[in-house]
């Protein structure tokens, strides 16, 4: 005998998941959308991995110095990617919203975990792009390290999606090895036009905001979080000289970069004398792991140059340390390969003049294929091992 | 459960690792990640959206489908939607930084006025090029 509320529950329940009638809550649309956001987060996720390791490398990773802008691509298309995964992810749900009032809400435990399953996926799904919306705008509404939470919650993301394919593969291979069904006659869209206004939506937003990346679209990226025209020497800054706290540091008439380590002689170098020493001028971009880039013309010494004077072993490593007291940014390292690089440059000028203090006067270092976080500016020491 | 079972073993196998690589990532950096803070913003995050954002979609939804069965209104809105939402915190200008112009450098409510008028005059286009379509299809 059923207990007259639990009756009722029933009743309602079954009612509510009723409710849902557009015919796009079906198998297909979710199978297409379904494929299409599984590739778009696949692209995020390799991408992301890829940038993770460049800053963190494992003892297995392997990143060259040429083409020289291929971080640029492949940052450029994680922040894209993400962003026009939105309309995708939001779609998706939505197609699928009514199995979450499926009544009874649960059948048994493997049900149960089932569902369960599904909250790492759709939060974190979630929360990928929305830590990720916040972040390019530079909204930081939360107590985490962006970073490591977006790094973290990516595997475990990924990791809830691997179970959801394996689950649904079958769903999926049902639904499209069916072919498409016409869709009923009244319903407001067809789901040919409801999958082509979701495309629409991801080419609006990707068309305005690829141009902070991809030049050609800059004037029409009337939503990119960046513009590479605007900035100090018409290259922007993420962090400006005054936010370091280091204007005293740089101004200071005892300023000398110190090289020193695995070295014969260790120098400690004026500005003056860093400009007398042989010049390279090369073209590279900033490109910052906030999916914007700019190219830059810039002129200084070549790290390895300056290490042949200070008198290091060919082949060797080193590491460059900033003015700046506290940042999780302030030494970075570089490699055997991107020490000899030629166009490994501690950069005095930027498209002609002097830094400007925000672009890290008196001396940064710039390096091909590489994040901006990584391109330390306000040198203070260049360490050879 | 129906089909094969072994997507469903690769599936669980693979996700099980990653899902792993991520929740120790996200212990072992607790003083970056803050644990209990990701919890509370996947579960907040899934829960407004289910609970807000979706009936609002759907109450738009049905009134669309009851008082004006458009193909190209339902499209335009949900574009304009997506776009909205991601312009929003532009639009608000919460990481707007004294001292660093280049940060959020454009007016974003202009933009998004821009963007909002394209996708209407688009949609309206669309409209009336299917329209003319089927009428040409009608007159043969």
């Amino acid at each position: 005998v059923v207990h007259p509320a639990r009756a009722r529950l029933n009743d309602v329940g079954a009612r509510v998941a009723g409710r849902f009638t557009s015919p796009l809550h079906d198998e297909r649309t979710a199978a297409l959308l379904g494929i299409a956001l599984g590739v778009a987060f696949g692209v995020c996720f390799l991408t992301g991995i890829l940038s993770h390791q460049i800053q963190h490398p494992s003892g297995w990773f392997w990143w060259p110095t040429r083409p020289v802008g291929l971080y640029r691509v492949t940052q450029g298309l994680h922040v894209a990617t993400g962003l026009a995964s939105v309309p995708l992810l939001l779609a998706k749900l939505w197609t699928v919203y009514p199995h979450l009032w499926t009544w009874p809400p649960v059948r048994g435990a493997g049900h149960a975990i089932e569902r369960l399953s599904l909250l790492p996926l759709v939060g974190g799904s979630l929360f990928m792009l929305v830590t990720g919306v916040q972040n390019i705008a530079r909204w930081y509404a939360w107590d985490f390290n962006f970073t490591a939470a977006h790094y973290s919650v990516a595997w475990i993301t990924m990791g809830a999606l691997a179970v959801h394919i394996g689950v649904k593969l079958h769903v999926t291979r049902r639904a499209l090895g069916a072919g498409p069904q016409p869709t009923p006659i009244d319903s407001t869209l067809s789901r040919r036009g409801f999958l082509a206004s979701v495309a629409a939506g991801a080419a609006v937003i990707t068309a305005a905001t690829v141009g902070q990346t991809f030049r050609p679209f800059r004037a029409i990226s009337v939503l990119g979080p960046r513009d590479p025209r605007v900035g100090p020497q018409g290259v922007p800054v993420n962090k400006t000289a005054a936010g370091a706290r280091v204007l005293d540091a740089i101004n200071d008439d005892a300023y000398r970069l110190v090289v020193d380590g695995k070295v014969s002689r260790s120098l400690s170098l004026s500005i003056e004398e860093l400009r007398a020493m042989p010049q390279r001028e090369v073209e590279l971009p900033i490109t910052c792991v906030e999916g914007w880039s700019a190219t830059g013309r810039w002129r200084g010494v070549p790290v390895g140059e300056l290490l042949r004077a200070a008198g290091a072993r060919d082949g060797a490593s080193a590491q460059v340390e900033s003015l700046q007291a506290r940042s999780r940014y302030r030494i970075s390292k570089l490699n055997d390969r991107q020490v000899a690089d030629r166009d490994t440059l501690l950069a005095l000028e930027l498209n002609g003049e002097p830094l400007h203090p925000d672009h890290g006067y008196p001396v940064r270092l710039i390096a091909p294929n590489r994040p901006g976080v990584l391109q330390t500016k306000w040198l203070a020491r260049v360490t050879v091992r | 459960m129906t089909g094969p079972r072994w997507p469903v073993v690769t599936g669980v196998l693979v996700g099980a690792a990653f899902g792993a690589v991520g929740l120790l990532s996200l212990l072992n950096e607790s003083h970056d990640t803050h644990p209990a803070v990701v919890v509370r913003w996947v579960v907040g995050l899934a829960v407004v959206h289910d609970l807000v954002l979706v009936p609002i979609v759907l109450l738009v939804g049905l009134a669309v489908h009851r008082w004006a069965r458009r193909a190209w209104l339902a499209g335009a809105l949900l574009v304009s939607g997506s776009v909205v939402l991601v312009a929003w915190p532009l639009v608000r200008g919460y990481g707007r930084q004294a001292g660093n112009p280049s940060v959020l450098p454009r007016n974003y409510a202009q933009g998004l006025v821009l963007v909002l008028a394209v996708i209407w005059l688009g949609a309206l286009a669309t409209a009336l090029v299917l329209h003319w379509r089927t009428k040409e299809e009608d007159d043969r």
